[in-house]
């Protein structure tokens, strides 16, 4: 046994190129669950598979070409930004905000901590789910609170705009959470000698939040924009809970119209070719992010 | 302490043994078969109940195979595309009104056994392909058309259901005038609006009068989808009157029971098991189903049908000899007939003399015609979701009755396409 580790540590040891070996396993992973399917996706996207079916033709780029005319496809898409960047704005204030606050020393901040972050770890469906029972109409918690207040009852879901704004919302509220961690870690990696020193030269609390705080937390920022703009740009979970996409077509995201397209309209064609879409759209979105925010963070760290 | 230990192990071997010689007493009677079956559906209480029960027989009668009978409710059609896909299917499945137009190149021909010669007449076209082979076993049909509560239609002043849409209409206003929902519709799901265009299309597009060659346009990819306006309109119109519960863009499924139990609904579309479903939660609610009314004064009523629990077995099973005896297992007429009375739906068999509640309404309009569900006959399947998206947007007003047409066009092309 003991040989067979030597012998083992020798091969490595032997030529540093061996250790890519190493990589193996990942590399399979990786190869066999998001190149192989990559490729399938692109290829399936230039035919008319019904998603089911043992045969299917090649039609060129008529799927590319349909989306461009495909009011679905336009309105997904204006609505996966809407996801995307607004749930990012909203839970980058939220998490900032509260990260602040449960920074601060008080005697249930343990607690406090864990009861924002607790709706992180449910399931985007089950977090749908119990909203929708909120903002229903039928004996919806909120209506409840509206007619208590003397107002009228409120189908809230049932206009195709206001239905977007309220799942970007309850995104937000959900995962802010996510958002509040990454930034009590970036605050708690701050020395507190800078902004002491910044207090000694008679800098207020703002001015040691924007000329202090802020650029120090940049790394956090980073982290925290690219995790929130995935997961926007992914909205699937919610959307499928709380109006399936409707009404109509009017609050789909690019993947919950992707999931229809293939499944329910038995065009897995034209679906991978949105899916294609999708993904090309979020590479670049997390590519030209990544890049702006590196520029700042060597900005400010000279 | 030792003694006590030796004496309980003892006990343990005879009980083991005993039980063992049980075992092997019953598989002594069994009819020879062994192995083991999946069979999957999309139903839900109490069709499910009811199948579960006649699988639970059917494991009596041979205890050497172990049926396992999953149902994957509301997601079954996905699951069941993406093993078409992989060509991994379950050994026998429920096919849901798809025998023919999707499921057909996966099933086997069921010709050769003694229960084809037994179905339904009324159904037996929906099980069989153009080339004459039946791949499924119908044991209920449906009978559908609009579901009503009898007492709201005689508060109401009415003493016969409505025969026109324009009485349709009419009532639709009497039953508002009590304060009553006159048509519930839960628009979370929307599968009630592509039910409710599903039905009438039938009725404005195929049955009337002056339907001219519109069937045949629809099988040759010529139907000018302008004319689809008129069942589009249904829906704004009901809209537009308030005949609709004020959240039926949102509503969601699971208050259509309360509703239609409690006689807070007048109308909905849906099948008989939304009917059975609300007799759970009040047997005195006088429910029953209506005929589709007709388009103009002298269109004919008519009724939708076709398979509802239906069963194919998948051509590539490698327990095929399971899966026939199975199903004609299941076929047996006092097993149909169990699953008929339970789940309240007509026997897609011959001779079967099932007790339903609804058998007295049905007979009152037994002599007008079935006709098949309007996507499953006459359009590429597919269609479902694209009603299914029209019929939320014009729920909420957020699609013109145009803009419905001009989808519903675009999509029967496309999905034509792959024909």
């Amino acid at each position: 046994m003991n040989n067979g580790n030597k012998d083992f540590r020798r091969f490595f040891q032997s030529d540093p190129r061996a250790l890519t070996l190493l990589t193996l396993p990942a590399v399979v992973l990786f190869v066999s669950f998001v190149v192989v399917p990559i490729i399938s996706g692109i290829n399936i996207s230039f035919t008319n598979w019904n998603g089911y079916s043992q045969s299917y033709s090649y039609v060129g780029f008529d799927n590319y070409r349909k989306m461009v005319t495909d009011p679905q496809m336009w309105t997904a898409f204006r609505n996966t930004l809407i996801y995307g960047f607004g749930s990012t704005l909203i839970q980058t204030i939220l998490g900032l905000s509260l990260a602040m606050l449960l920074c601060s020393k008080f005697f249930f901040r343990s607690a406090a901590r864990t009861i924002v972050y607790l709706p992180a770890m449910v399931a985007q469906l089950i977090i749908g789910y119990i909203w929708y029972f909120i903002v229903t109409y039928e004996r919806g918690a909120l209506n409840d609170i509206v007619v208590f207040l003397g107002g009228a009852k409120i189908d809230w879901m049932s206009k195709g705009f206001r239905a977007v704004i309220i799942i970007m919302l309850i995104n937000s509220i959900a995962y802010c959470g996510k958002t509040m961690i990454i930034f009590i870690a970036g605050l708690q990696a701050i020395p507190d000698m800078y902004r002491e020193a910044a207090s000694i030269d008679g800098a207020n609390g703002w001015q040691v939040f924007r000329h202090i705080t802020m650029p120090m937390l940049l790394p956090a920022f980073t982290t925290s924009l690219v995790l929130n703009i995935i997961g926007g740009l992914k909205m699937f979970g919610l959307v499928v809970a709380m109006t399936n996409g409707g009404p109509g077509y009017a609050s789909h995201s690019l993947s919950s119209l992707i999931n229809n397209l293939y499944f329910a309209n038995q065009q897995a064609g034209y679906s991978a070719a949105v899916g294609m879409f999708s993904f090309a759209f979020i590479v670049i979105v997390n590519v030209l992010l990544n890049r702006y925010l590196q520029k700042k963070e060597m900005q400010y760290n000279g | 302490m030792k003694r006590f230990l030796v004496i309980m192990l003892c006990a343990l071997c005879v009980i083991g043994f005993a039980t063992a010689g049980g075992a092997k007493d019953s598989s002594s009677k069994d009819s020879g078969l062994h192995g083991s079956l999946t069979v999957a559906t999309n139903a839900s209480s109490p069709t499910f109940d009811a199948v579960e029960h006649i699988v639970e027989l059917f494991m009596e009668e041979n205890p050497g195979v172990d049926v396992e009978y999953t149902t994957y409710g509301s997601d079954y059609e996905n699951l069941m595309k993406a093993r078409m896909a992989a060509n991994d299917l379950p050994d026998v499945f429920a096919t849901h009104g798809w025998a023919v137009n999707r499921y057909a190149e996966y099933l086997m021909p069921l010709n050769d056994l003694e229960l084809s010669t037994r179905i339904a007449p009324a159904v037996i076209d929906t099980v069989t392909t153009d080339d004459g082979s039946i791949v499924a076993m119908p044991v209920t049909m449906e009978q559908s058309g609009m579901i009503y509560n009898k007492a709201i239609l005689r508060e109401a002043g009415w003493d016969h259901v409505p025969r026109t849409i324009d009485e349709f209409f009419q009532c639709c206003e009497d039953v508002k005038a009590l304060g009553v929902t006159p048509v519930y519709i839960t628009g979370k799901d929307t599968r009630n609006q592509a039910n409710l265009m599903d039905i009438m299309a039938v009725s404005i597009l195929i049955t009337c009068n002056d339907a001219g060659d519109n069937a045949e346009a629809l099988y040759n990819g010529t139907f000018d989808w302008s004319k689809w306006a008129p069942v589009s309109s249904l829906i704004t119109e009901l809209r537009d009157r308030g005949l609709l519960n004020v959240d039926a863009t949102t509503a969601d499924p699971i208050y259509t029971q309360e509703k239609l139990a409690f006689g807070e609904a007048m109308f909905n579309f849906n099948n008989q098991a939304a009917i059975t479903s609300a007799w759970e939660l009040n047997p005195d609610a006088e429910l029953s189903m209506m005929p589709v009314p007709g388009f103009h004064e002298d269109d004919e009523q008519i009724w939708i049908g076709g398979e509802r629990e239906c069963y194919g077995i998948w051509k590539d099973t490698p327990n095929k000899e399971l899966a026939i005896a199975f199903l004609e297992f299941m076929a047996r007429p006092e097993n149909v007939k169990y699953v008929c009375d339970t789940a309240g739906m007509p026997a897609g068999f011959i001779d079967i003399d099932s007790e339903q509640k609804l058998s007295e309404d049905y007979a009152a309009f037994a002599d007008l015609k079935i006709y098949p569900y309007f996507d499953r006959e006459w359009l590429p399947s597919g269609m479902w979701a694209t009603m299914r998206t029209i019929g939320g947007a014009l729920t909420a007003g957020e699609m013109s009755v145009e803009e419905s047409c001009n989808t519903m066009r675009d999509s029967y092309l496309s999905l034509m396409a792959q024909q």
